[in-house]
């Protein structure tokens, strides 16, 4: 079992959602945080409830100019990073006949190019610390490839391979790499998520909201990672989107049927 | 005459290796082919290689002003693109260490962004056709994170991601999505793959130069075709083996692929 007592966690998209749950469940471990987002005040508010040593530095995730100097001020206000959660991100509504090129772009970004530059600036320490742990928060679409998430399953899919390759790379430096791919959590995802146009989806009856709670989320995500889990699936057992996972190792063709049931019939002249 | 007479079929990456060899084979079968890819004499001496009906297109992939022209003329030839080849791509041999973060800008543009934009263009006649196929050269990259080739992986499995999710969209008005993911084929591309800053290598690797030759990959590939497979893996061996284990036991594999990620490392 891992501790987190004492360790030093940075979590990017902690102002809600998963990362806000993340950063409670690490407050109430014995972490230390850094949380960082867009919204400063939105993150005083989460650090509020955390019970911990708390260091905000809310940054732009795609202004890949400022990232080595965020990384530098995170690193010498704490003595070093222990665990990076990659859980920022966006998602997408909208079919790909009607997804403009530059929304690919963006979900591309944010989703993948973000996470990928943080990480590489936060990597050499902890390789020459021979210890580290990377957490990159992925989703059911970085395995399954789902109608009106294209470029949402692109990202996400790519950063699964990118991880992937990270962990078979990391592992004899002693720095740990985890993929978690929750299903449904009840966050603001489908409400910020793009439409084709780059446009905001904004309020919808998506099945997200019926999903478990951040906090349970959170518990989920913490309790695999104290076992080492290299793979952490994150929703309600049994539930349809978590049984994909499964449907997908054991018999794609099956899921790719099934998929395509699920995509929406859209008529077109 | 064959099982693709008359069918309209544009290839990318079609100078050499794979497809190459995907022409000259529909070409056999009675196709009227399209030629891309960057070299206009590479392509010249590949129609001279045809039997059937050549176009060479040739142009940039990432020149993506430019390709809606390109698309334009690609339709114009025949009246419309029954099947998309997206097979042009470059691989990458670089511990993530030691790759630049241009290197995987370079990657994901090449890999993901050149084929999506190329079937952006051609899916809207397809769909009022009701009728067309979208083929996507991946690799066994894009199903296992690979040593040596973190941005590789992450553009291939964007693509798997795509085009899975292209399949579930558009299947019902009757296009074909297919995903084949080759393991190592006698080609040029660990030759041709990019180094951690970027250069291109220049020498190929044992993995490659031990693999299928491309003529046994081209007939898994059109075994596969034939046989209406949506996913077309292109490998045998213990590569083969790695893809059946990453369905069956995810963990194992990953144990498998850090013991490569250590052995590469002493020889960095």
């Amino acid at each position: 079992m891992v501790d987190f007592a004492g360790k030093t966690v940075w979590i990017t998209g902690a102002s809600s959602g998963i990362g806000a749950g993340l950063a409670t469940g690490f407050a109430r471990a014995g972490a230390r945080l850094v949380l960082s987002g867009r919204r400063a005040e939105a993150l005083a508010e989460v650090a509020g409830r955390c019970q911990a040593e708390v260091l905000l530095l809310p940054f732009e995730a795609t202004d890949l100019e400022a990232l080595p100097a965020i990384v530098a001020e995170a690193e010498a206000k704490t003595g070093g990073i222990d665990i990076l959660v990659n859980n920022a991100g966006i998602s997408q509504r909208s079919l790909a006949l009607d997804t403009d090129f530059d929304v690919y772009r963006r979900v591309m970004e944010v989703d993948f190019f973000a996470p990928l530059r943080l990480t590489q600036l936060v990597l050499p320490a902890m390789v020459a610390r021979r210890s580290g742990t990377l957490v990159n928060i992925a989703s059911v679409a970085g395995k399954v490839g789902s109608p009106l998430r294209s470029g949402y399953c692109a990202a996400k899919h790519a950063m699964i391979g990118w991880s992937d390759t990270l962990r078979a790379e990391l592992a004899q430096y002693g720095v740990g790499v985890h993929v978690v791919t929750p299903g449904f959590v009840a966050t603001g995802i489908a409400l910020a998520a793009l439409k084709g146009d780059g446009s905001e989806n904004g309020p919808n009856d998506d099945p997200v909201s019926g999903g478990i709670s951040t906090d349970e989320a959170a518990t989920q995500i913490l309790a695999a990672l104290a076992l080492g889990t290299p793979e952490i699936p994150v929703g309600r057992a049994g539930a349809p989107e978590m049984q994909l996972l499964d449907l997908k190792r054991g018999d794609p063709v099956q899921l790719f049927k099934l998929m395509e049931s699920l995509a929406p019939r859209v008529a077109r002249a | 005459m064959g099982a693709y007479t008359d069918k309209r079929i544009w290839i990318t990456g079609a100078s050499s290796g794979i497809g190459q060899a995907l022409a000259k084979r529909f070409s056999d079968e009675g196709a009227a082919v399209i030629l891309s890819g960057r070299r206009s004499d590479a392509l010249e001496l590949v129609a001279m290689a045809c039997r059937g009906a050549t176009l060479e297109l040739p142009f940039e992939a990432t020149d993506f002003e430019a390709l809606p022209a390109i698309a334009e003329r690609a339709m114009a030839w025949r009246g419309g693109i029954d099947i998309l080849v997206n097979n042009a791509g470059v691989s990458q041999r670089s511990l993530a260490v030691d790759t630049d973060f241009e290197t995987y800008r370079r990657l994901m543009e090449v890999d993901f962004f050149a084929p999506l934009r190329l079937t952006q263009l051609v899916l809207p006649a397809m769909l009022e056709r009701k009728a067309g196929q979208i083929i996507f050269m991946a690799s066994i990259a894009g199903k296992i994170g690979g040593v040596l080739r973190s941005g590789y992986s992450a553009a291939k499995h964007a693509m798997i991601g795509y085009a899975d999710a292209l399949r579930a969209e558009n299947e019902h008005a009757g296009i074909k999505v297919t995903v084949i993911t080759p393991g190592y084929v006698r080609t040029n591309i660990a030759i041709n793959a990019l180094t951690g800053d970027g250069g291109v290598r220049g020498q190929s690797d044992d993995d490659i130069d031990g693999g299928l030759r491309v003529s046994e990959a081209v007939t898994m590939i059109f075994d596969g075709l034939a046989a209406g497979r949506r996913e077309i893996p292109v490998a045998r061996g213990p590569i083969a083996e790695a893809l059946k284990l990453k369905s069956l036991d995810p963990d194992r594999l990953f144990d498998v692929m850090s013991a490569q990620g250590a052995i590469e490392a002493m020889r960095r």
